[in-house]
């Protein structure tokens, strides 16, 4: 027959009614003991993309420090847009995330397409996830051998040079337009659905000149089935750091990078943002993480959601001045 | 030569490698059963799975999954008509009426071996030739892809087995459905309709499982209650008789060669190689009208060119960094998560990798046939089930496979839309599968044309004047001349018939349609 | 009797199609043939379309075979198959997955008279267990089990 004890009964007493009001708080102090639960991270890029690769090197180390799985969900379509809507009218419980690049963050606003949410109003900016130079490189056989000779040469044959893009209003397409308007020179763009077919035609010789992500260039480049003229990111590039950059070939204060951002629904709480951002600069950080950016010619960027959030305001100011000055038009 | 080969094998022969290539194959062949689901959906999946593998190890399991894939999306196909891929549509046109006339067992092991031996072409091709067919790959200029394209949809037009203007109408319609999303050459939105998930166009997916898997099922529903499904699954009745081994030869042999050469090509290989050779072997059959009833070649040439192919496929992915098609590109992202970059200096730098893949692909395909030709008498059974209790439950696996495939609701309206028109088309005696090439094939076509038109400053003739583009075209316009002579003489072929009918019983008598 | 065959109505609604795709498409910017604009293919495409459309249709009126039992319209299969597809769209996007399943078994078991609700429940619950395992267990796929509201 069991014994009962005024103490056990009391501290069981005690017990439950502690239960009882966690239950009741939990609504309200969820940032308390944030994450319980596995946290998903929207991408809107297919699975293997350069996207995905970076969210799923930064989710692997979020989740061990989190202590919680955080799981990458490819919600794929319309630039990245249809991913980051999903974000924007999901709960601002820190349980949905997403990954928004230029694209989704501000090029297609900024080209007068609606995307379905408005960055600033429903989205908060957690942090940069780390940014991504690129590289102009001309099929081999091009006369100019630097990035001063190919304009000379695009000055003195207007519309004779082609350069492909990985899509209309892809960066890529406008730090294209960008350069020819600061070097007034004429080229024929050439578009293409995303980076694989462009390269395949630059390699081939098929386009002249094409904007290319650094990674996806680098192996062509070493194995000199292309030539490389500059990178636009504001520093060389780790993956090819003979190539000077786009200031370097005189073009002042030119730059042209991608980036991701981490964003989350309006209205998640302060301190859930603090620590997701702890986390998202701690992997930042890491030293596996720090190697396996280097590999991908992915520059790591340690911000606060303040830091993040005028980041974005600079980019964009940047940005829809490219789009200003190149003349693309708006639909 | 010789040692790398070795090497290859040495690297494929550790037992953990022979476990995780098993292990994909099984999972893949597991996966692209499920309708709407097929290699493509299979890796993507699967792909966070290997993250923890070593490099070689994780492209050898993704191998596996992919003709486990393959394989599967045949399996549904065949069984249930119920194909997740352009090519697997192919396979449905003579797969299915055989196992509706209870030779499923046949189609099957046919299948399996045809996979077999289009894999093995492929992997030969790629270890003897594959950097130079990679180079005749990035030769094809924007001009060459159209002509390829236009040749692609020729075929098409005689694939369909019915009437010829009915075919017409659905590449059209096909083509007219594959403009819908964004322009890419000028980034203008067309037939969205405020849809943000129109923008990247309508989802395959979702349209072939609403043509294909849906209308199916309607007409299936009615269909049971009078079909009797009495046969036995015995060993002998799975096996095909040595009549239909000397018929499959010809066929494997000549979808073995198509396929492992337009699988080299980026972008366009894989999904017209199938297409290619089931037209082909129309086109050489004495009886063209035992195609879409159940013809043994209408399996077999297929299946090897797109075995052919998908092995082919990995040239330009491996050789040149080149994805030719969108589960390749998803490889080629699992390399780069390794920190191995595809490209030219892949063979030198790193031979364990390419070698120890090569080698395993034979095995994954060995290990396909072994793991496949026992379970044909399984899949078989799945016919033998009361058909009330399979539609439902495909039902539901259509609509978990088309909604996971983007995570989308919208996709999932999309199937009832398709599924009615579907459903309406089957009615009526349109083929679905030229409707499904049309929508495949039209972006290309479109993009490529108004690309290469840009490249020529708007001149015609700097197309035709290349000899590779001119004489694609001009293939092209000899295979339409053909089958508008065919369909022409055909006419007048049932036009006399009719009139002789109509003599003779007296009756009014309307010919039919040609084809 | 003259009955309106369904190789008509079909050849009909298609021409529909290309019609109005046409009008749509007429909204594009064409260009030229040398400077193709994103209106060009459509434009053609459903020019071409409506062509063949009324050809074929013309055909089919000409002809006035005789309604053969294959060219019928099944309308309770078809409702229950389709109403089940939709069904699965509304319940998944608002109570997640599991009952998503539900609703898909139960109204496609609705193609038949007398089904019977218990193999239907018991249908349900398979595939439940089955995708269950597959998607979340073994692929660790993210999909919404249960969920409330929007």
């Amino acid at each position: 027959m069991p014994r009962f004890h005024w103490n056990n009964i009391r501290r069981s007493l005690a017990a439950s009614v502690i239960g009882g009001l966690a239950v009741v708080s939990a609504g309200t102090a969820i940032a308390e003991d944030y994450p319980t639960q596995p946290i998903t991270l929207v991408v809107g890029f297919p699975p293997g993309g350069s996207t995905d690769v970076v969210a799923r090197i930064l989710a692997g180390h979020m989740s061990t420090s989190l202590g919680q799985p955080v799981l990458v969900e490819n919600r794929p379509g319309a630039g990245g847009t249809v991913g980051i809507s999903h974000v924007a009218n999901s709960d601002p419980d820190g349980y949905t995330l997403g990954v928004s690049g230029v694209g989704a963050s501000i090029l297609i606003d900024a080209l007068g397409r609606d995307s379905g949410y408005d960055i600033d109003n429903d989205l908060d900016v957690i942090g940069v996830m780390g940014t991504l130079g690129l590289v102009i490189a001309g099929r081999n056989g091009l006369e100019a051998q630097t990035l001063p000779e190919l304009m000379e040469f695009a000055k003195a044959n207007p519309e004779d040079l082609t350069y492909g893009s990985s899509g209309v209003g892809t960066p890529g397409h406008l730090a294209m337009e960008y350069l020819k308007s600061l070097a007034g020179v004429e080229m024929l763009h050439i578009p293409y659905k995303g980076n694989t077919p462009l390269l395949n035609d630059v390699v081939g010789g098929h386009v002249d000149i094409a904007m290319l992500t650094t990674p996806g260039a680098a192996e062509h480049v070493r194995a000199e089935n292309i030539q490389p003229f500059a990178v636009s990111s504001p520093e060389r590039s780790s993956l090819m750091p003979d190539v000077p950059t786009v200031i370097e070939g005189g073009f002042e204060g030119y730059t042209a990078t991608l980036w991701n951002l981490l964003v989350a629904p309006k209205g998640t709480p302060a301190d859930v943002q603090a620590k997701l951002s702890d986390a998202l600069n701690g992997a930042m950080k890491d030293v596996r993480v720090v190697g396996e950016f280097a590999t991908k010619g992915l520059a790591p960027t340690i911000t606060t959601p303040e830091e993040a959030t005028q980041f974005l305001v600079d980019e964009r100011a940047k940005w829809k001045g490219v789009i200003e000055t190149a003349g693309v038009p708006k639909k | 030569m010789i040692e790398n080969i070795l090497l290859g094998f040495a690297t494929a022969f550790t037992p953990e490698n022979l476990a995780y290539c098993f292990l994909g194959v099984f999972l893949g062949t597991f996966i692209g059963v499920l309708p709407g689901l097929g290699s493509l959906a299979a890796i993507s999946m699967l792909l966070p799975l290997t993250f923890y593998l070593e490099p070689t190890t994780a492209l050898i399991m993704l191998g596996g999954i992919y003709y486990g894939g393959e394989y599967g999306g045949s399996i549904a196909s065949i069984l249930l008509n119920l194909p997740g891929t352009p090519s697997a549509a192919v396979t449905c046109l003579d797969g299915n009426p055989m196992a509706k006339q209870g030779r499923a067992g046949v189609a099957l092991f046919i299948t399996a071996i045809a996979s077999f031996v289009g894999g093995s072409v492929g992997i030969v091709a790629l270890m003897g030739f594959g950097p130079s067919i990679a180079r005749l790959g990035l030769g094809f200029s924007p001009a060459d892809y159209f002509a390829l394209m236009l040749l692609g949809l020729v075929a098409a037009v005689t694939v369909g087995g019915g009437s010829v203007i009915k075919g017409l109408i659905m590449v059209v319609l096909g083509l007219l459905l594959g403009t819908v999303g964004t322009d890419v050459t000028t980034g203008d939105f067309r037939y969205t309709f405020d849809f943000l998930e129109l923008r990247d166009g309508v989802s395959l997916v979702a349209m072939a499982m609403g043509v294909f898997g849906v209308s199916e099922v309607i007409s299936s529903i009615t269909g049971s209650k009078t079909r009797k499904i009495s046969e036995k699954v015995t060993a002998r009745s799975m096996m095909p008789t040595r009549q239909d081994l000397r018929k499959i030869f010809g066929p494997m042999a000549r979808g073995s060669t198509i396929g492992g050469f337009l699988g080299a090509l980026p972008g366009a290989g894989t999904v017209i190689a199938a297409f290619m050779a089931y037209a082909t072997e129309i086109r050489l059959a004495k009886d063209k009208t035992r195609f879409g009833k159940g013809a043994i070649e209408g399996i077999a040439a297929p299946e090897s060119a797109n075995n052919a192919a998908a092995q082919t496929a990995f040239i330009p992915t491996l050789t040149i960094g080149i994805p030719g098609s969108a589960t390749m590109s998803i490889m080629l992202g699992a390399l780069m998560i390794h920190g191995i970059s595809p490209g030219p200096l892949l063979i030198s730098d790193h031979p364990t990798v390419f070698w120890g893949l090569i080698a395993s692909f034979w095995i994954g395909n060995l290990f396909l046939l072994v793991l496949n030709i026992p379970l044909i008498g399984l899949w078989v059974r799945v016919l033998q089930f009361p058909y009330k209790y399979i539609y439902p439950v495909v039902i539901a696996l259509i609509c978990i496979g088309v909604f996971s495939m983007r995570t989308s609701v919208f996709d999932v309206s999309l199937v009832v839309i398709f599924g009615a028109l579907g459903y309406l088309f089957q009615r009526t005696g349109y083929s679905p599968a030229p409707l499904i090439l049309g929508f495949v094939l039209g972006p290309m076509l479109e993009e490529n044309l108004r690309r290469a038109m840009l490249m020529a400053r708007g001149d015609p003739m700097r197309l035709i004047s290349d000899p590779l583009t001119g004489s694609l075209l001009a293939i092209s316009a000899l295979m339409l001349v053909w089958a508008v002579f065919g369909g022409i003489r055909s006419l007048i072929a049932a036009r006399r018939k009719g009139r002789v009918f109509r003599h003779r019983r007296g009756l009014r008598c309307w010919p039919l349609p040609p084809g | 009797m003259k009955t309106i065959s369904l190789r008509l109505i079909v050849a009909v609604l298609l021409a529909g199609i290309g019609l109005t795709a046409l009008v749509i498409a007429s909204t594009y910017d064409i260009g030229s043939a040398r400077r193709m604009g994103p209106g060009y293919f459509p434009v053609v495409l459903s020019a071409v379309l409506v062509l063949l459309a009324v050809a074929e249709g013309v055909t089919a009126f000409m002809k006035r075979a005789p309604e053969s039992s294959s060219s019928k319209i099944d309308w309770r299969p078809l409702l229950a198959i389709l109403g089940a597809v939709a069904g699965f769209a509304v319940t998944i996007a608002l109570f997640g997955l599991i009952p998503a399943f539900f609703v898909v078994i139960g109204l496609a078991t609705l193609s038949e008279p007398r089904y019977g609700w218990k193999p239907a429940a018991i249908l349900a619950i398979i595939t439940c267990i089955g995708a269950w395992l597959l998607f979340s267990q073994l692929l660790g796929m993210t999909l919404p089990l249960f969920r409330l509201g929007f």
